[in-house]
């Protein structure tokens, strides 16, 4: 537990490491959503048998 | 977090803000939806909500950074938000208890608008005749944008102590995020990256989802806008304990 409280540091540490960790996560899902999407298309009209 | 919502959404209805929004909200929108006759749907001839959709995020612009100018940086300059930080809470959970709180204060707001789209319903000829998946993907847009908006209200509330600088500072954000990205990208300099500077700006994903056409794309775009916009607000707040 003291080996974690040392890594970190400080609260700045923690603070700054959280934004990168943020940004890595943010840009990742945009890669992903980029590729990968789909569409719910709400002008779509039902159409019965 | 409960316990900062709970306070900062009483402390919206305990004072006039609430309701000043709110009113003034839906003046704003029913004078330019009903009244004025450059924008009037009885004049227009089409039974449409385009005006509330194209109008309400102008109306956001100056109303939204009214709600969040004063959610930290009220703190600051009584000094409560020292007092804020001893209690058992992290940075986030205080930014988005104050986020929650401003944001259910713009859904009140834009609640009864939905009598709008019943009365534009039963205006059409023949009744019910109004695009209905335009609409829906249209409130679901203005909801998302207003969200981002809150968010940038906090952000610049929590960069000082001034509200009157934090509501100047956030409604020129929200601008620049909203229609400003969008401007600059007509311009020449940019030539063929003009969509991809386009798409940077919430007016592209709104316009997308306004046409009733939910894509994830859009979705991603306006969550990571939230989140981005958080992790600076986490910044600028963490940021005074640091010494």
């Amino acid at each position: 537990m003291a080996v974690t409280q040392h890594w970190l540091g400080s609260k700045k540490t923690g603070d700054w490491l959280f934004l990168a960790n943020g940004l890595v996560v943010i840009v990742l899902l945009n890669l992903l959503a980029s590729s990968y999407f789909f569409r719910v298309d709400l002008t779509e009209e039902e159409t019965g048998w | 977090m409960i316990q900062i919502f709970k306070k900062e959404f009483n402390s919206f209805l305990n004072s006039l803000i609430a309701y000043i929004v709110i009113g003034v909200f839906l003046t704003a929108i029913g004078l330019l939806m009903w009244v004025f006759p450059s924008s009037s749907i009885l004049d227009y001839g089409y039974a449409d909500l385009d005006s509330l959709f194209s109008f309400g995020p102008y109306v956001f612009i100056f109303l939204i950074p009214a709600i969040t100018m004063k959610s930290f940086a009220e703190e600051k300059k009584l000094g409560t938000l020292e007092l804020l930080f001893t209690q058992p809470l992290t940075d986030l959970e205080i930014i988005l208890g104050k986020f929650l709180a401003s944001f259910a204060l713009v859904l009140l707001a834009l609640l009864p608008t939905i009598i709008y789209y019943y009365s534009i319903y039963q205006l059409g000829n023949p009744i019910g005749n109004i695009d209905t998946s335009g609409a829906i993907g249209s409130f679901i847009g203005l909801t998302l944008v207003g969200a981002v908006f809150c968010i940038i209200g906090i952000f610049a509330s929590s960069l000082t102590s001034n509200q009157i600088v934090a509501f100047i500072l956030s409604a020129f954000l929200c601008f620049l995020v909203y229609n400003g990205l969008d401007s600059f990208a007509s311009l020449p300099v940019f030539g063929q990256q003009t969509l991809f500077v386009k798409q940077w700006g919430i007016l592209y994903h709104y316009e997308s989802i306004s046409r009733g056409l939910i894509d994830s794309r859009d979705l991603i775009y306006f969550l990571s806008a939230l989140a981005f916009i958080f992790l600076l607000t986490k910044i600028t707040i963490g940021s005074r304990q640091w010494q």
